[in-house]
Protein backbone atom coordinates (compact mmCIF):
# COMPACT_ATOMS: atom_id res chain seq x y z
CA UNK A 1 0.00 0.00 0.00
CA UNK A 2 1.32 3.40 -0.92
CA UNK A 3 2.35 5.91 1.72
CA UNK A 4 0.67 9.29 1.76
CA UNK A 5 3.83 10.87 0.41
CA UNK A 6 3.96 8.47 -2.51
CA UNK A 7 0.31 8.97 -3.28
CA UNK A 8 0.76 12.74 -3.25
CA UNK A 9 3.80 12.53 -5.51
CA UNK A 10 2.11 10.27 -8.00
CA UNK A 11 -0.99 12.38 -8.06
CA UNK A 12 1.16 15.39 -8.72
CA UNK A 13 2.79 13.69 -11.67
CA UNK A 14 4.32 17.03 -12.64
CA UNK A 15 7.82 18.23 -12.14
CA UNK A 16 7.95 20.47 -9.08
CA UNK A 17 7.93 18.79 -5.70
CA UNK A 18 4.67 19.09 -3.78
CA UNK A 19 6.87 19.52 -0.72
CA UNK A 20 8.46 22.68 -2.14
CA UNK A 21 6.28 25.11 -0.30
CA UNK A 22 6.39 23.42 3.09
CA UNK A 23 10.17 23.20 2.76
CA UNK A 24 10.39 26.89 1.91
CA UNK A 25 8.17 27.59 4.87
CA UNK A 26 10.46 25.73 7.25
CA UNK A 27 13.48 27.39 5.70
CA UNK A 28 11.95 30.78 6.33
CA UNK A 29 11.20 29.98 9.96
CA UNK A 30 14.69 28.63 10.55
CA UNK A 31 16.32 31.50 8.67
CA UNK A 32 14.40 34.20 10.47
CA UNK A 33 14.97 32.50 13.83
CA UNK A 34 18.69 32.77 13.24
CA UNK A 35 18.43 36.35 12.03
CA UNK A 36 16.35 37.48 14.96
CA UNK A 37 17.05 35.04 17.77
CA UNK A 38 14.69 35.38 20.66
CA UNK A 39 12.36 37.63 18.72
CA UNK A 40 11.38 35.31 15.94
CA UNK A 41 9.87 32.71 16.03
CA UNK A 42 7.97 32.51 19.27
CA UNK A 43 4.70 30.78 19.91
CA UNK A 44 3.20 34.21 20.34
CA UNK A 45 4.25 35.06 16.78
CA UNK A 46 2.56 32.01 15.36
CA UNK A 47 -0.53 32.67 17.43
CA UNK A 48 -0.64 36.27 16.18
CA UNK A 49 -0.31 35.15 12.57
CA UNK A 50 -3.09 32.61 12.88
CA UNK A 51 -5.43 35.06 14.56
CA UNK A 52 -4.75 37.96 12.21
CA UNK A 53 -5.02 35.83 9.10
CA UNK A 54 -8.23 34.03 10.01
CA UNK A 55 -10.41 36.37 7.97
CA UNK A 56 -8.18 36.27 4.91
CA UNK A 57 -8.10 32.50 5.26
CA UNK A 58 -11.89 32.47 5.04
CA UNK A 59 -11.79 34.64 1.93
CA UNK A 60 -9.08 32.45 0.43
CA UNK A 61 -11.18 29.32 0.86
CA UNK A 62 -14.15 31.21 -0.55
CA UNK A 63 -12.41 32.04 -3.83
CA UNK A 64 -11.27 28.44 -4.25
CA UNK A 65 -14.77 27.42 -5.32
CA UNK A 66 -15.10 29.63 -8.42
CA UNK A 67 -11.37 29.22 -9.14
CA UNK A 68 -11.70 25.45 -9.34
CA UNK A 69 -14.65 25.93 -11.67
CA UNK A 70 -12.51 28.11 -13.91
CA UNK A 71 -13.98 31.45 -12.84
CA UNK A 72 -12.82 34.49 -10.93
CA UNK A 73 -14.67 36.23 -8.14
CA UNK A 74 -12.89 39.48 -7.39
CA UNK A 75 -15.78 40.89 -5.39
CA UNK A 76 -15.42 38.84 -2.20
CA UNK A 77 -13.30 41.44 -0.40
CA UNK A 78 -15.82 44.22 -0.95
CA UNK A 79 -18.68 41.89 -0.08
CA UNK A 80 -17.00 41.02 3.19
CA UNK A 81 -16.75 44.66 4.24
CA UNK A 82 -20.24 45.45 2.94
CA UNK A 83 -21.63 42.51 4.91
CA UNK A 84 -20.12 43.97 8.05
CA UNK A 85 -21.78 47.27 7.29
CA UNK A 86 -25.13 45.58 6.63
CA UNK A 87 -24.83 43.69 9.88
CA UNK A 88 -24.04 46.73 12.00
CA UNK A 89 -26.82 48.76 10.38
CA UNK A 90 -29.29 45.93 11.12
CA UNK A 91 -28.12 45.70 14.70
CA UNK A 92 -28.35 49.47 14.98
CA UNK A 93 -31.96 49.25 13.83
CA UNK A 94 -32.72 46.90 16.70
CA UNK A 95 -32.74 43.60 14.83
CA UNK A 96 -31.79 40.68 17.12
CA UNK A 97 -28.25 39.35 16.51
CA UNK A 98 -29.18 35.92 15.18
CA UNK A 99 -31.65 37.34 12.68
CA UNK A 100 -29.27 40.09 11.69
CA UNK A 101 -26.59 37.51 10.94
CA UNK A 102 -28.98 35.40 8.91
CA UNK A 103 -30.11 38.43 6.90
CA UNK A 104 -26.50 39.38 6.29
CA UNK A 105 -25.72 35.91 5.02
CA UNK A 106 -28.77 36.04 2.79
CA UNK A 107 -27.58 39.28 1.28
CA UNK A 108 -24.37 37.41 0.53
CA UNK A 109 -26.39 34.80 -1.33
CA UNK A 110 -28.07 37.57 -3.33
CA UNK A 111 -24.71 38.97 -4.37
CA UNK A 112 -23.54 35.47 -5.25
CA UNK A 113 -26.56 34.98 -7.48
CA UNK A 114 -25.94 38.36 -9.07
CA UNK A 115 -22.39 37.34 -9.95
CA UNK A 116 -23.57 33.92 -11.06
CA UNK A 117 -26.19 35.29 -13.42
CA UNK A 118 -23.86 37.90 -14.87
CA UNK A 119 -21.09 35.40 -15.55
CA UNK A 120 -22.89 32.15 -16.29
CA UNK A 121 -26.21 33.23 -17.75
CA UNK A 122 -25.14 36.40 -19.52
CA UNK A 123 -21.71 35.11 -20.38
CA UNK A 124 -19.79 38.16 -19.21
CA UNK A 125 -16.11 37.40 -18.62
CA UNK A 126 -15.81 36.54 -14.94
CA UNK A 127 -12.81 38.76 -14.32
CA UNK A 128 -14.57 41.82 -15.69
CA UNK A 129 -17.99 41.04 -14.30
CA UNK A 130 -16.76 40.53 -10.75
CA UNK A 131 -14.49 43.55 -11.07
CA UNK A 132 -17.69 45.45 -11.75
CA UNK A 133 -19.38 43.89 -8.76
CA UNK A 134 -16.34 44.75 -6.67
CA UNK A 135 -16.71 48.37 -7.60
CA UNK A 136 -20.45 48.31 -7.02
CA UNK A 137 -20.13 46.72 -3.60
CA UNK A 138 -17.30 49.01 -2.57
CA UNK A 139 -19.50 51.99 -3.39
CA UNK A 140 -22.40 50.45 -1.50
CA UNK A 141 -20.07 49.96 1.44
CA UNK A 142 -19.24 53.66 1.51
CA UNK A 143 -22.90 54.47 1.16
CA UNK A 144 -24.01 52.23 4.01
CA UNK A 145 -21.29 53.41 6.37
CA UNK A 146 -21.70 57.02 5.33
CA UNK A 147 -17.94 56.94 4.70
CA UNK A 148 -17.35 56.66 8.42
CA UNK A 149 -16.18 53.90 10.69
CA UNK A 150 -19.13 52.07 12.20
CA UNK A 151 -18.63 50.75 15.71
CA UNK A 152 -20.03 47.48 16.99
CA UNK A 153 -21.82 47.74 20.29
CA UNK A 154 -23.16 44.20 20.45
CA UNK A 155 -21.31 42.02 22.92
CA UNK A 156 -23.02 39.03 21.37
CA UNK A 157 -21.37 39.76 18.04
CA UNK A 158 -18.06 40.39 19.74
CA UNK A 159 -18.25 37.05 21.51
CA UNK A 160 -19.24 35.36 18.26
CA UNK A 161 -15.78 36.15 16.98
CA UNK A 162 -13.62 36.70 20.04
CA UNK A 163 -14.72 34.12 22.58
CA UNK A 164 -11.53 32.21 23.40
CA UNK A 165 -11.35 28.45 23.39
CA UNK A 166 -7.84 27.43 24.38
CA UNK A 167 -5.28 29.72 22.76
CA UNK A 168 -7.50 30.98 19.92
CA UNK A 169 -10.67 33.02 19.49
CA UNK A 170 -13.64 31.47 17.72
CA UNK A 171 -12.90 33.26 14.46
CA UNK A 172 -9.76 31.12 14.07
CA UNK A 173 -11.72 27.93 14.55
CA UNK A 174 -14.34 29.09 12.04
CA UNK A 175 -11.62 29.49 9.43
CA UNK A 176 -10.17 26.05 10.17
CA UNK A 177 -13.61 24.44 10.02
CA UNK A 178 -14.11 25.94 6.59
CA UNK A 179 -10.71 24.65 5.49
CA UNK A 180 -11.73 21.15 6.57
CA UNK A 181 -15.20 21.34 5.04
CA UNK A 182 -13.71 22.61 1.77
CA UNK A 183 -11.19 19.77 1.85
CA UNK A 184 -13.97 17.24 2.25
CA UNK A 185 -16.08 18.79 -0.52
CA UNK A 186 -13.16 19.09 -2.94
CA UNK A 187 -11.53 15.71 -2.34
CA UNK A 188 -14.31 13.42 -1.23
CA UNK A 189 -17.45 14.38 -3.10
CA UNK A 190 -18.71 14.35 -6.69
CA UNK A 191 -19.22 18.12 -6.47
CA UNK A 192 -15.53 18.66 -5.82
CA UNK A 193 -14.64 16.55 -8.85
CA UNK A 194 -17.21 18.31 -10.99
CA UNK A 195 -15.74 21.73 -10.05
CA UNK A 196 -12.37 20.72 -11.46
CA UNK A 197 -13.80 19.11 -14.58
CA UNK A 198 -16.03 22.13 -15.24
CA UNK A 199 -12.98 24.31 -14.83
CA UNK A 200 -10.64 22.38 -17.11
CA UNK A 201 -12.69 20.23 -19.46
CA UNK A 202 -15.94 22.08 -19.59
CA UNK A 203 -17.15 20.64 -22.89
CA UNK A 204 -16.45 17.10 -21.72
CA UNK A 205 -18.28 17.79 -18.48
CA UNK A 206 -21.35 18.98 -20.38
CA UNK A 207 -21.40 15.96 -22.67
CA UNK A 208 -21.15 13.59 -19.73
CA UNK A 209 -24.24 15.08 -18.18
CA UNK A 210 -22.58 17.22 -15.51
CA UNK A 211 -24.77 20.31 -14.90
CA UNK A 212 -22.10 22.84 -15.83
CA UNK A 213 -24.15 25.99 -15.34
CA UNK A 214 -25.48 24.87 -11.98
CA UNK A 215 -21.98 24.00 -10.78
CA UNK A 216 -20.52 27.35 -11.84
CA UNK A 217 -23.40 29.30 -10.34
CA UNK A 218 -23.31 27.39 -7.07
CA UNK A 219 -19.58 28.13 -6.78
CA UNK A 220 -20.35 31.85 -6.87
CA UNK A 221 -23.07 31.52 -4.27
CA UNK A 222 -20.81 29.53 -1.95
CA UNK A 223 -18.00 32.07 -2.34
CA UNK A 224 -20.30 34.97 -1.56
CA UNK A 225 -21.90 33.19 1.36
CA UNK A 226 -18.46 32.58 2.85
CA UNK A 227 -17.47 36.18 2.19
CA UNK A 228 -20.56 37.39 4.02
CA UNK A 229 -19.73 35.09 6.92
CA UNK A 230 -16.18 36.44 6.91
CA UNK A 231 -17.70 39.92 7.16
CA UNK A 232 -19.69 38.90 10.22
CA UNK A 233 -16.65 37.33 11.88
CA UNK A 234 -14.34 40.23 10.99
CA UNK A 235 -16.76 42.82 12.33
CA UNK A 236 -17.08 40.90 15.57
CA UNK A 237 -13.31 40.54 15.75
CA UNK A 238 -12.39 44.15 15.02
CA UNK A 239 -15.44 45.69 16.62
CA UNK A 240 -15.87 48.03 13.70
CA UNK A 241 -16.42 48.38 9.97
CA UNK A 242 -14.36 50.70 7.82
CA UNK A 243 -15.22 50.80 4.14
CA UNK A 244 -11.71 51.90 3.18
CA UNK A 245 -10.19 48.60 4.31
CA UNK A 246 -11.60 46.33 1.61
CA UNK A 247 -8.79 47.04 -0.86
CA UNK A 248 -6.27 45.32 1.39
CA UNK A 249 -8.26 42.09 1.17
CA UNK A 250 -8.38 41.91 -2.62
CA UNK A 251 -5.12 40.20 -3.54
CA UNK A 252 -3.99 38.13 -0.53
CA UNK A 253 -6.69 35.46 -0.99
CA UNK A 254 -5.59 35.02 -4.60
CA UNK A 255 -1.94 34.90 -3.66
CA UNK A 256 -2.75 32.17 -1.14
CA UNK A 257 -4.99 30.26 -3.57
CA UNK A 258 -2.48 30.21 -6.41
CA UNK A 259 0.55 29.56 -4.27
CA UNK A 260 -1.44 26.89 -2.43
CA UNK A 261 -2.01 25.03 -5.67
CA UNK A 262 1.69 24.17 -5.71
CA UNK A 263 1.43 21.94 -2.68
CA UNK A 264 -0.62 19.12 -1.12
CA UNK A 265 -2.63 18.57 -4.30
CA UNK A 266 -0.27 20.00 -6.89
CA UNK A 267 -1.84 21.68 -9.86
CA UNK A 268 -5.24 21.92 -8.22
CA UNK A 269 -6.65 24.70 -6.06
CA UNK A 270 -6.97 23.00 -2.68
CA UNK A 271 -7.77 24.12 0.83
CA UNK A 272 -4.86 22.79 2.92
CA UNK A 273 -2.38 24.06 0.35
CA UNK A 274 -4.04 27.45 0.53
CA UNK A 275 -3.78 27.42 4.32
CA UNK A 276 -0.06 26.65 4.19
CA UNK A 277 0.52 29.28 1.52
CA UNK A 278 -1.36 31.90 3.48
CA UNK A 279 0.55 31.31 6.69
CA UNK A 280 3.78 31.16 4.69
CA UNK A 281 3.16 34.60 3.19
CA UNK A 282 2.16 36.01 6.58
CA UNK A 283 5.16 34.54 8.39
CA UNK A 284 7.48 35.81 5.65
CA UNK A 285 6.03 39.28 5.87
CA UNK A 286 6.32 39.41 9.64
CA UNK A 287 9.82 38.01 9.50
CA UNK A 288 10.93 40.79 7.18
CA UNK A 289 9.15 43.39 9.26
CA UNK A 290 10.84 42.17 12.43
CA UNK A 291 14.15 42.54 10.68
CA UNK A 292 13.39 46.20 10.50
CA UNK A 293 12.77 46.54 6.79
CA UNK A 294 10.17 48.99 5.64
CA UNK A 295 6.43 48.50 5.42
CA UNK A 296 6.46 48.08 1.67
CA UNK A 297 8.29 44.78 2.01
CA UNK A 298 5.02 43.11 2.93
CA UNK A 299 3.43 44.22 -0.33
CA UNK A 300 6.46 43.19 -2.37
CA UNK A 301 6.62 39.79 -0.73
CA UNK A 302 2.89 39.24 -1.14
CA UNK A 303 3.02 40.31 -4.76
CA UNK A 304 6.02 38.10 -5.40
CA UNK A 305 4.22 35.17 -3.80
CA UNK A 306 1.19 35.77 -5.99
CA UNK A 307 3.30 35.95 -9.13
CA UNK A 308 5.25 32.85 -8.14
CA UNK A 309 2.01 31.03 -7.49
CA UNK A 310 0.39 32.05 -10.76
CA UNK A 311 3.57 31.32 -12.70
CA UNK A 312 3.84 27.83 -11.25
CA UNK A 313 0.18 27.24 -11.98
CA UNK A 314 0.60 28.24 -15.59
CA UNK A 315 3.81 26.28 -16.04
CA UNK A 316 2.07 23.23 -14.70
CA UNK A 317 -0.87 23.83 -17.00
CA UNK A 318 1.36 24.29 -20.02
CA UNK A 319 3.33 21.17 -19.17
CA UNK A 320 0.11 19.23 -19.09
CA UNK A 321 -0.93 20.65 -22.47
CA UNK A 322 2.39 19.61 -23.96
CA UNK A 323 1.94 16.18 -22.52
CA UNK A 324 -1.53 15.88 -24.01
CA UNK A 325 -0.33 17.12 -27.38
CA UNK A 326 2.61 14.75 -27.45
CA UNK A 327 0.56 11.65 -26.72
CA UNK B 1 -42.06 -7.55 -35.47
CA UNK B 2 -40.04 -6.17 -32.62
CA UNK B 3 -39.63 -2.41 -32.32
CA UNK B 4 -36.23 -1.08 -33.22
CA UNK B 5 -34.14 -0.39 -30.15
CA UNK B 6 -33.31 3.10 -31.35
CA UNK B 7 -34.97 5.07 -34.09
CA UNK B 8 -35.48 8.62 -35.18
CA UNK B 9 -38.13 10.09 -37.41
CA UNK B 10 -37.97 13.28 -39.44
CA UNK B 11 -35.12 14.96 -37.59
CA UNK B 12 -34.28 18.53 -38.51
CA UNK B 13 -31.44 20.55 -37.03
CA UNK B 14 -30.16 23.94 -38.10
CA UNK B 15 -27.38 26.09 -36.79
CA UNK B 16 -28.39 29.55 -37.82
CA UNK B 17 -28.67 29.50 -41.59
CA UNK B 18 -26.95 26.14 -41.89
CA UNK B 19 -29.28 23.15 -42.22
CA UNK B 20 -27.23 20.36 -40.62
CA UNK B 21 -29.90 17.66 -40.70
CA UNK B 22 -32.78 17.59 -43.15
CA UNK B 23 -35.62 15.17 -42.55
CA UNK B 24 -33.48 12.31 -41.30
CA UNK B 25 -35.06 9.03 -40.28
CA UNK B 26 -33.16 6.01 -39.12
CA UNK B 27 -33.80 2.72 -37.37
CA UNK B 28 -31.44 0.43 -35.56
CA UNK B 29 -32.26 -2.90 -34.00
CA UNK B 30 -30.64 -4.61 -31.05
CA UNK B 31 -27.43 -6.34 -32.06
CA UNK B 32 -26.86 -4.12 -35.09
CA UNK B 33 -23.74 -2.23 -35.96
CA UNK B 34 -24.74 0.73 -38.12
CA UNK B 35 -21.98 2.52 -40.00
CA UNK B 36 -22.52 6.23 -40.64
CA UNK B 37 -20.55 7.51 -43.58
CA UNK B 38 -20.36 10.79 -45.36
CA UNK B 39 -18.15 13.67 -46.17
CA UNK B 40 -17.32 16.42 -43.69
CA UNK B 41 -20.34 18.53 -42.95
CA UNK B 42 -22.72 15.75 -43.97
CA UNK B 43 -24.49 15.79 -40.62
CA UNK B 44 -23.13 12.62 -39.01
CA UNK B 45 -21.77 14.25 -35.87
CA UNK B 46 -24.92 16.33 -35.56
CA UNK B 47 -27.00 13.16 -35.56
CA UNK B 48 -24.82 11.70 -32.82
CA UNK B 49 -25.24 14.85 -30.75
CA UNK B 50 -29.02 14.64 -31.12
CA UNK B 51 -29.22 10.93 -30.37
CA UNK B 52 -27.09 11.36 -27.25
CA UNK B 53 -29.21 14.16 -25.89
CA UNK B 54 -26.38 16.68 -26.08
CA UNK B 55 -28.60 18.78 -28.33
CA UNK B 56 -32.29 18.91 -29.11
CA UNK B 57 -33.70 18.56 -32.61
CA UNK B 58 -35.62 21.47 -34.12
CA UNK B 59 -38.22 19.03 -35.40
CA UNK B 60 -38.75 15.30 -35.34
CA UNK B 61 -38.74 12.56 -32.75
CA UNK B 62 -36.41 10.00 -31.26
CA UNK B 63 -37.78 6.69 -30.04
CA UNK B 64 -36.46 3.86 -27.96
CA UNK B 65 -38.10 0.45 -28.19
CA UNK B 66 -40.85 2.05 -30.21
CA UNK B 67 -41.70 4.64 -27.56
CA UNK B 68 -41.15 8.30 -28.39
CA UNK B 69 -38.48 9.59 -26.03
CA UNK B 70 -37.56 13.12 -25.20
CA UNK B 71 -33.90 13.49 -24.23
CA UNK B 72 -33.63 16.50 -21.97
CA UNK B 73 -29.87 16.49 -21.97
CA UNK B 74 -26.79 14.29 -21.99
CA UNK B 75 -27.49 13.17 -18.42
CA UNK B 76 -30.92 12.01 -19.53
CA UNK B 77 -29.45 10.15 -22.47
CA UNK B 78 -26.97 8.38 -20.19
CA UNK B 79 -29.76 7.52 -17.78
CA UNK B 80 -31.68 5.94 -20.65
CA UNK B 81 -28.76 3.75 -21.55
CA UNK B 82 -27.21 5.77 -24.38
CA UNK B 83 -23.47 6.32 -24.18
CA UNK B 84 -21.09 8.06 -26.52
CA UNK B 85 -17.45 7.54 -27.35
CA UNK B 86 -16.72 11.10 -28.48
CA UNK B 87 -14.18 11.94 -31.12
CA UNK B 88 -12.17 14.06 -28.69
CA UNK B 89 -12.71 11.36 -26.04
CA UNK B 90 -14.38 13.69 -23.50
CA UNK B 91 -11.97 12.68 -20.76
CA UNK B 92 -11.14 14.88 -17.77
CA UNK B 93 -7.40 15.36 -17.95
CA UNK B 94 -6.91 16.05 -14.26
CA UNK B 95 -8.59 12.86 -13.16
CA UNK B 96 -7.26 9.33 -13.19
CA UNK B 97 -8.72 6.40 -15.11
CA UNK B 98 -11.09 5.28 -12.38
CA UNK B 99 -12.39 8.78 -11.79
CA UNK B 100 -12.93 9.24 -15.51
CA UNK B 101 -14.73 5.92 -15.73
CA UNK B 102 -17.16 6.99 -13.05
CA UNK B 103 -17.45 10.62 -14.12
CA UNK B 104 -21.11 11.52 -13.88
CA UNK B 105 -21.91 8.12 -12.42
CA UNK B 106 -20.04 8.21 -9.14
CA UNK B 107 -20.86 5.77 -6.35
CA UNK B 108 -21.69 7.59 -3.15
CA UNK B 109 -22.77 6.62 0.33
CA UNK B 110 -26.50 6.81 0.84
CA UNK B 111 -26.91 9.49 3.48
CA UNK B 112 -29.66 12.11 3.59
CA UNK B 113 -27.78 15.06 2.13
CA UNK B 114 -27.81 16.33 -1.47
CA UNK B 115 -26.36 13.71 -3.75
CA UNK B 116 -23.49 15.83 -5.06
CA UNK B 117 -21.96 16.33 -1.64
CA UNK B 118 -22.28 12.78 -0.41
CA UNK B 119 -18.96 11.04 0.25
CA UNK B 120 -17.55 9.03 -2.64
CA UNK B 121 -17.25 5.29 -2.27
CA UNK B 122 -13.69 5.21 -3.53
CA UNK B 123 -12.90 1.60 -2.62
CA UNK B 124 -16.07 0.28 -4.24
CA UNK B 125 -15.38 2.30 -7.37
CA UNK B 126 -11.80 1.05 -7.47
CA UNK B 127 -12.99 -2.55 -7.25
CA UNK B 128 -15.64 -2.13 -9.92
CA UNK B 129 -13.20 -0.26 -12.13
CA UNK B 130 -10.66 -3.04 -11.83
CA UNK B 131 -13.25 -5.51 -13.11
CA UNK B 132 -14.20 -3.30 -16.04
CA UNK B 133 -10.61 -2.49 -16.91
CA UNK B 134 -9.62 -6.16 -16.77
CA UNK B 135 -12.46 -7.01 -19.16
CA UNK B 136 -11.27 -4.30 -21.51
CA UNK B 137 -7.62 -5.28 -21.16
CA UNK B 138 -6.62 -1.98 -19.71
CA UNK B 139 -3.42 -2.90 -17.92
CA UNK B 140 -2.02 0.52 -17.21
CA UNK B 141 -2.47 2.18 -13.76
CA UNK B 142 -6.10 2.61 -12.88
CA UNK B 143 -5.65 5.29 -10.27
CA UNK B 144 -3.20 7.85 -8.97
CA UNK B 145 -2.01 8.99 -12.38
CA UNK B 146 -4.03 11.50 -14.34
CA UNK B 147 -5.10 10.43 -17.78
CA UNK B 148 -3.31 13.27 -19.54
CA UNK B 149 -0.11 11.34 -18.89
CA UNK B 150 -1.19 8.44 -21.02
CA UNK B 151 -0.98 7.93 -24.76
CA UNK B 152 -3.77 8.69 -27.20
CA UNK B 153 -4.42 4.99 -27.69
CA UNK B 154 -4.67 4.34 -23.98
CA UNK B 155 -7.06 7.23 -23.53
CA UNK B 156 -9.13 5.96 -26.43
CA UNK B 157 -9.32 2.55 -24.76
CA UNK B 158 -10.62 4.26 -21.65
CA UNK B 159 -13.21 6.21 -23.60
CA UNK B 160 -14.55 3.01 -25.16
CA UNK B 161 -14.46 1.09 -21.90
CA UNK B 162 -16.48 3.83 -20.27
CA UNK B 163 -19.06 3.91 -23.06
CA UNK B 164 -19.43 0.13 -23.07
CA UNK B 165 -19.57 -0.22 -19.31
CA UNK B 166 -22.40 2.26 -18.84
CA UNK B 167 -24.40 1.71 -21.97
CA UNK B 168 -27.43 -0.47 -21.53
CA UNK B 169 -28.83 0.01 -24.98
CA UNK B 170 -26.87 2.21 -27.36
CA UNK B 171 -23.25 3.08 -27.99
CA UNK B 172 -22.58 5.97 -30.35
CA UNK B 173 -19.05 6.26 -31.66
CA UNK B 174 -17.73 9.37 -33.37
CA UNK B 175 -14.64 8.58 -35.46
CA UNK B 176 -13.39 5.98 -33.00
CA UNK B 177 -10.34 5.04 -35.01
CA UNK B 178 -9.23 8.44 -36.22
CA UNK B 179 -6.06 8.53 -34.13
CA UNK B 180 -5.19 4.86 -34.11
CA UNK B 181 -2.79 2.58 -35.94
CA UNK B 182 -4.00 -0.24 -38.17
CA UNK B 183 -3.65 -2.90 -35.53
CA UNK B 184 -5.55 -0.86 -33.00
CA UNK B 185 -8.27 -0.05 -35.51
CA UNK B 186 -8.99 -3.75 -36.05
CA UNK B 187 -9.33 -4.20 -32.31
CA UNK B 188 -11.78 -1.31 -32.11
CA UNK B 189 -14.02 -2.79 -34.77
CA UNK B 190 -13.88 -6.18 -33.11
CA UNK B 191 -14.84 -4.50 -29.91
CA UNK B 192 -17.77 -2.81 -31.68
CA UNK B 193 -18.94 -6.18 -32.87
CA UNK B 194 -18.77 -7.68 -29.39
CA UNK B 195 -20.69 -4.78 -27.87
CA UNK B 196 -23.43 -5.21 -30.46
CA UNK B 197 -23.46 -8.94 -29.83
CA UNK B 198 -24.49 -8.14 -26.25
CA UNK B 199 -27.78 -6.96 -27.71
CA UNK B 200 -26.96 -3.27 -27.93
CA UNK B 201 -27.06 -0.90 -30.86
CA UNK B 202 -23.74 0.47 -32.03
CA UNK B 203 -23.75 3.44 -34.37
CA UNK B 204 -20.30 4.28 -35.60
CA UNK B 205 -19.08 7.22 -37.64
CA UNK B 206 -16.01 6.45 -39.62
CA UNK B 207 -14.08 7.27 -42.75
CA UNK B 208 -12.48 3.99 -43.68
CA UNK B 209 -15.04 2.36 -45.95
CA UNK B 210 -13.37 -1.04 -46.08
CA UNK B 211 -13.10 -1.40 -42.33
CA UNK B 212 -16.63 -0.20 -41.73
CA UNK B 213 -18.17 -2.51 -44.31
CA UNK B 214 -16.33 -5.36 -42.64
CA UNK B 215 -17.87 -4.84 -39.23
CA UNK B 216 -21.19 -3.14 -39.97
CA UNK B 217 -24.56 -4.79 -40.47
CA UNK B 218 -25.94 -1.68 -42.14
CA UNK B 219 -24.41 1.20 -43.99
CA UNK B 220 -25.99 4.65 -43.91
CA UNK B 221 -24.62 7.47 -46.02
CA UNK B 222 -25.22 11.15 -45.38
CA UNK B 223 -24.70 14.02 -47.72
CA UNK B 224 -25.30 17.68 -46.88
CA UNK B 225 -27.71 16.84 -44.10
CA UNK B 226 -29.71 14.24 -46.03
CA UNK B 227 -29.68 10.49 -45.69
CA UNK B 228 -29.00 9.29 -49.20
CA UNK B 229 -28.39 5.60 -48.66
CA UNK B 230 -29.44 3.04 -46.07
CA UNK B 231 -28.66 -0.55 -46.99
CA UNK B 232 -27.51 -3.83 -45.53
CA UNK B 233 -23.74 -3.97 -45.60
CA UNK B 234 -23.73 -7.20 -47.58
CA UNK B 235 -25.74 -5.51 -50.33
CA UNK B 236 -23.16 -2.86 -51.09
CA UNK B 237 -19.63 -2.77 -52.33
CA UNK B 238 -16.94 -0.34 -51.22
CA UNK B 239 -16.90 1.15 -54.69
CA UNK B 240 -20.60 1.85 -54.66
CA UNK B 241 -20.30 3.48 -51.24
CA UNK B 242 -17.49 5.68 -52.47
CA UNK B 243 -19.43 6.78 -55.51
CA UNK B 244 -22.54 7.56 -53.51
CA UNK B 245 -20.55 9.53 -50.97
CA UNK B 246 -18.96 11.58 -53.70
CA UNK B 247 -22.36 12.22 -55.18
CA UNK B 248 -21.52 10.53 -58.43
CA UNK B 249 -24.54 8.25 -58.51
CA UNK B 250 -28.09 8.66 -57.39
CA UNK B 251 -28.98 6.03 -54.83
CA UNK B 252 -32.32 4.77 -53.57
CA UNK B 253 -32.80 4.83 -49.87
CA UNK B 254 -33.94 1.65 -48.17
Amino acid sequence: MRTTHQRLRIRSKYFGAPAGLPIAFCAFIIGFSFAEPGIFFTAADFKAVVITESTILLLSIAVLFPLRAGDFDLSVSALMVLSGAILLRLLGAGVPLAIAIILTLMSGVVVGLFNAIAVVKFGIDSFIATLGTLSLLTGLGYFLTNSQTLINTSTGLSNFANYNIGPFPLSVYYSWVFVIIAWYVFQKTPYGTYLIVVGRDRSAAARLGIPVQRIRMSAYVVASLMAAFAGVALTGFLGSVDATTSAAYLLPPYAAAYLGSTTIVVGEFNSFGTLIALYFIAVGTIGFELMGVSQWVGDVFSGAALLAGVLSSQLLARASQRRLAAS
Amino acid sequence: MKDPLLSCEGLYKSYGALRALDNVSLQASAGEVVALLGDNGAGKSTLVRLLSGAERPDKGTISMDGVVTELSGPADGRRKGIEVAWQDLALARSLDATENLFLGKELVYQIPIPKMIRPLKKKAMAAQAKQIFDENQIMWPHSGINVENFSGGQRQQLSFARAAAWSRKVVLMDEPTAALSVMHRRKVWEWCRSVADEGKVVIAIGHSIDELLDVADRVVIFRLGHKIMDKEAIDVTPNEVLQVMAGLTVSETE
